[in-house]
């Protein structure tokens, strides 16, 4: 039991495992960010898909979306503003995960646009699997948000020479 | 965390979603696969509409339809559709002034059917301004203008 704390502790604390999720999970969110750049237009239907939002809203979240991924992405990989990015992402999971999950409820079945893997042969349909996947990565995100410190990180260089202190 | 902790990562946050915002709509606007944001307004416009002079002439004698003359004066007290009214394109100020002066009747049940001269301007010209105006409705233009008109021996004045 002491030792599960203690693993616990460590991952709080920060470790170099937690460090390289951050960087997959940036690159992630970086890749499905410049796809979706690609065909706003495509984005937008997908969005339309869902049926939750108006949709005259949905040719500015198919325009804004794709860059909030982007420099999320961007941000976790470079360690920059993790806190913050972090909570970002916490918060696209959440709406992503309620998005799917009534979708799910309705019956529907479409592809959820989310990380475009379906480019690589990654069935990414409307599915019970997809609402767990989110609320995973909803927890990997605030896992992310506690870590104490964090490896790899800009913020780790930027704590360490003092320049936080400047601002 | 202290409340001045958590006031700080709130701001970043709203920075970087402003951030990618901006970037958003800028790009946009010269992606080729991008938005193009109409103005509410002009989505409920009406269009223009080519219209044959035998159809024209339909409207005509049913009394359906206004025809307007936008060549110059000079052309138009020369020649024009028996009946037609004047607005001219040119001089810009002296066509606002004509729109202005009409509008009620312009602006009325009857259809609008616009001519000028075969490969002019000056139709869609009057039309756009009419638009601008606040008017809604499909506007017709004369195809092949006054010439085809006349050919067909149709009444002139």
């Amino acid at each position: 039991m002491q030792s599960v704390k203690n693993i616990w502790a460590g991952i709080i604390y920060g470790s170099r495992i937690v460090s390289v999720i951050r960087i997959v999970l940036g690159m992630l969110f970086l890749y499905s960010g410049i796809v979706k750049t690609f065909d706003p237009a495509a984005f937008g239907n997908i969005i339309d898909l869902y049926g939750i939002v108006p949709a005259v809203v949905v040719p500015y979240i198919a325009i804004v979306l794709p860059y909030v991924e982007l420099l999320t992405g961007l941000f976790l990989i470079t360690g920059f503003r993790i806190k913050a990015v972090s909570c970002i992402a916490m918060i696209m999971m959440a709406i992503f995960t309620a998005a799917i999950a009534v979708n799910v409820v309705r019956g529907r079945s479409f592809d959820c646009g989310c990380f475009e893997l379906g480019r690589f042969g990654i069935s990414e349909d409307i599915s019970i699997f997809l609402v767990v996947r989110d609320c995973v990565l909803f927890l990997v995100f605030l896992l992310l948000f506690n870590v104490k410190r964090n490896y790899y990180s800009l913020d780790n260089v930027l704590e360490k020479d003092g320049l936080y202190n400047l601002s | 965390m202290e409340k001045n902790e958590k006031r700080i990562i709130i701001r970043q946050a709203l920075n970087i979603i402003v951030c990618a915002a901006v970037l958003g709509f800028a790009v946009n606007i010269v992606h080729p696969g991008g938005y193009e944001f109409i103005p509410r307004k002009k989505l409920q416009q009406g269009k223009t509409v080519s219209i044959s002079v035998a159809e024209a002439y339909i409207k005509y004698s049913h009394g359906a339809a206004i025809f307007v003359d936008t060549r110059d004066e000079d052309i138009y007290t020369e020649r024009h559709i028996q009946g037609a009214v004047h607005v001219p394109s040119f001089p810009e100020p002296l066509s606002i002034a004509k729109i202005a002066q009409m509008k009620e009747m312009l602006f009325s049940e009857k259809e609008l059917i616009l001519y000028c001269d075969t490969g002019c301007d000056s139709s869609k010209e009057i039309a756009e301004r009419l638009y601008e105006r606040g008017y809604t409705r499909h506007i017709y233009i004369l195809k092949d203008g006054m010439g085809s008109w006349s050919d067909k021996g149709y009444p002139v004045e």
